[in-house]
């Protein structure tokens, strides 16, 4: 674990000079991850590319205000957070009707399970599936904190809710998700 | 415990399973370079530019306080008219009014009217001054509309005052008709 830290250390420090071979592989490093958090929080597959480098881009001009209080994954992953929750209000206010690629990875789940990795990998669409067919709020607030990790104290900061509103929506949120994915196995 | 279950359910999964579209790191690389090429391009002309500019400023600079003080005729600048055209019209149009309101209060000048037009004399000589520290208040103030403001209501000020004046000799001479014909009733 130690040497890949150092590493990201060294990449950060140049990215600070403006080294562009250095913001490459910080993108090649951490783009899955947050092209990932971006379409969990948006739901859209083309607007969260979008979302995912513009947040790069954003963290490289603003690399002077990363401290190192916290891992720079984390700090990037709050920008993208940040970027993805004010698209998400946008395409909400402007009523947008969801597009759902749900034919883009129907070649692979049709083919049949074999390895443990498309095990698990099945395992989880079944679960985001489970968890978009949840009300709007509690599926942003779950994917906040079972999927990104974020605390309560987090979750109301960007969710721009309060404390005890965001304790008892994600508890419901929850109780209703297990709920759904016991129906399922049942 | 079936939260703990619930919880750890969501521990040892990898939900990143997601790929962005083919491309998508090119896509980047030309954004990326896009918004490196950018800030570059402009500070490389600032910095040939800044010590041209500066030169530029510290000489206009020089001549401006020059003329300042070698010709005086420059102080007419710093009236409403070198604001824009409108203005220039505007004054225009009050000193002309302003004037032709002084040569009327000059011909009614006589032995009745003395104190009331020395007066009036007196009061306009204010309002000039407050005028002449207005002039001075719009070059500090950067052209203030303010200011501009307070200008024009001067100029109001001055054109009420002497219609003020100028109704009040009327009523002066149309009292003593007046009281002269009630005598003869």
């Amino acid at each position: 674990m130690t040497p890949t830290i150092t590493h990201i250390k060294d990449l950060v420090e140049r990215c600070r000079k403006g080294d562009q071979r250095a913001q490459m592989e910080i993108y090649e490093r951490y783009y899955k991850a947050m092209y990932n958090t971006a379409l969990r929080i948006t739901g859209r597959a083309a607007e969260a590319e979008d979302i995912m480098q513009e947040a790069f881009l954003r963290a490289f001009t603003k690399i002077d205000s990363f401290k190192g209080n916290s891992t720079f994954g984390a700090w990037l992953k709050r920008i993208v957070v940040n970027e993805s929750i004010t698209a998400y209000n946008k395409i909400i206010r402007l009523g947008e009707v969801s597009y759902n690629d749900e034919l883009k990875n129907e070649a692979e789940d049709s083919g049949a399970a074999l390895n443990e990795d498309d095990r698990k990998n099945a395992k989880v669409r079944r679960i985001l599936e489970k968890i978009k067919s949840l009300k709007e709020n509690y599926r942003l607030g779950l994917t906040l904190h079972l999927i990104e990790g974020y605390d309560y104290e987090e979750i109301c900061e960007i969710m721009n809710i309060s404390y005890a509103n965001c304790r008892t929506m994600i508890s419901r949120a929850k109780t209703s998700l297990r709920k759904k994915l016991q129906d399922d196995e049942g | 415990m079936k939260d703990n279950k619930f919880n750890e359910l969501f521990e040892d999964l990898n939900f990143d399973i997601e790929e962005p579209d083919q491309g998508h790191k090119e896509r980047f690389f030309r954004k990326l370079e896009q918004a490196s090429a950018t800030p570059e391009k402009e500070q490389k002309i600032r910095r040939l530019w800044a010590p041209v500019i500066s030169i530029a400023a510290s000489l206009a600079l020089v001549f401006f306080l020059l003329g300042e003080y070698m010709s005086p005729l420059n102080a007419a600048n710093n009236d409403l008219a070198s604001i824009s055209p409108e203005m220039k019209q505007t004054q225009q149009f009050y000193t002309g009014l302003i004037t032709r309101e002084l040569n009327a209060l000059n011909e009614e000048i006589g032995p009745e009217t003395e104190t009331i037009i020395n007066d009036a004399l007196e009061q306009m000589k204010k309002l000039e001054m407050n005028y002449a520290h207005l002039e001075k208040d719009l070059i500090d103030s950067g052209r203030d509309d303010r200011v501009i403001h307070a200008m024009i209501q001067n100029f109001q000020q001055r054109i009420d005052l002497l219609n003020n004046v100028l109704t009040q000799i009327e009523e002066i001479k149309s009292l003593k008709n007046q009281s002269h014909e009630n005598n003869i009733i």
